[in-house]
């Protein structure tokens, strides 16, 4: 039961940080947005716009999910979700370096803001299995006794 | 309270696992973010300066897209960002619209992300790809 809290916990606080670090990469990309209008280069500004209100929307989602995992009483349909959604992020994240996302295309570029919400979502990946099983280990102990 | 043990162990060996093997991830991106020019960027990533420098003497153009990447990457290395950071825009400007020369845009765009990163390395070899997409 601990062990669980400790996970639920760990992964609340990996999903806000998620959340954080989407925030700071989409506060990026409107800055650059804006430099790029001011610029007058119009296609790349509307890119950025679209990209900063993408990981807008990416950094709520993570701080929800984070808000849905504490509060969950033994249901698994948070971790759910949010293993169902890191791992979706990665994929785009992925398709977005190499075979290219719509609107966007292909970027060649790796950041380290990257890089380090991939590796976070790779452990809310785990961290929400791990969830999950102990739900159903627990759920199937009841029953027995 | 042994499996709890056993299970904590495990995910703390596997997150650290993770995060080491990803860091080996990041290092080999950093510095290899150009696929087919891995060991031109090796040599950039070995702080060899010359190779940069011959490679940018070398490609000296009449394109002024040329011109602006020549002048960004010299810029980069002498460690002025900003000007570095204009002249890519100034490229940037010159290459949007033109369908064709899409993957030089990207590179270009990929070499001002490295810089504002800090990561001078990436953007040099970023800018000198874009200069090969449009050779």
């Amino acid at each position: 039961m601990i062990n669980h809290k400790l996970t639920v916990y760990s992964l609340a606080g990996i999903l806000v940080i998620i959340g954080i670090v989407y925030c700071l990469v989409a506060n990026s990309e409107y800055e650059d947005s804006k430099e790029l209008s001011d610029m007058g280069i119009k296609g790349e500004t509307a890119e950025k716009q679209f990209e900063a209100s993408f990981f807008v929307f990416s950094g709520i989602v993570n701080i929800v999910l984070a808000v849905l995992v504490i509060k969950s009483d033994r249901s698994v349909v948070p971790y759910l979700i949010s293993g169902g959604i890191s791992a979706v992020l990665i994929a785009i994240y992925v398709a977005s370096r190499t075979v290219g996302v719509p609107v966007v295309g292909v970027e060649y570029y790796i950041g380290r803001l990257d890089m380090i919400s991939k590796i976070l979502q790779a452990v809310v990946i785990v961290l929400s299995g791990i969830s999950i099983h102990s739900i159903r280990n627990s759920r199937a102990l009841e029953k027995i006794i | 309270m042994k499996n709890k043990s056993i299970q904590s162990i495990m995910l703390g060996l596997a997150t650290i696992s993770i995060i080491l093997v990803s860091n080996g991830f990041v290092s080999y991106a950093q510095t290899n973010s150009s696929g087919p020019t891995a060991g031109y960027n090796s040599s950039i990533s070995n702080s060899n300066s010359t190779t940069v420098n011959n490679a940018t003497s070398s490609a000296s153009s009449d394109n002024p897209v040329v011109q602006s990447i020549d002048a960004a990457i010299k810029a980069i290395k002498d460690g002025d960002k900003d000007s570095g950071k204009k002249s890519l825009l100034k490229a940037e400007e010159a290459l949007e619209g033109k369908s064709d020369l899409v993957d030089a845009e990207k590179r270009v765009e990929a070499s001002l992300a490295a810089l504002k990163d800090g990561d001078n390395n990436a953007a040099i070899s970023h800018a000198e790809e874009a200069k090969k997409s449009l050779s």
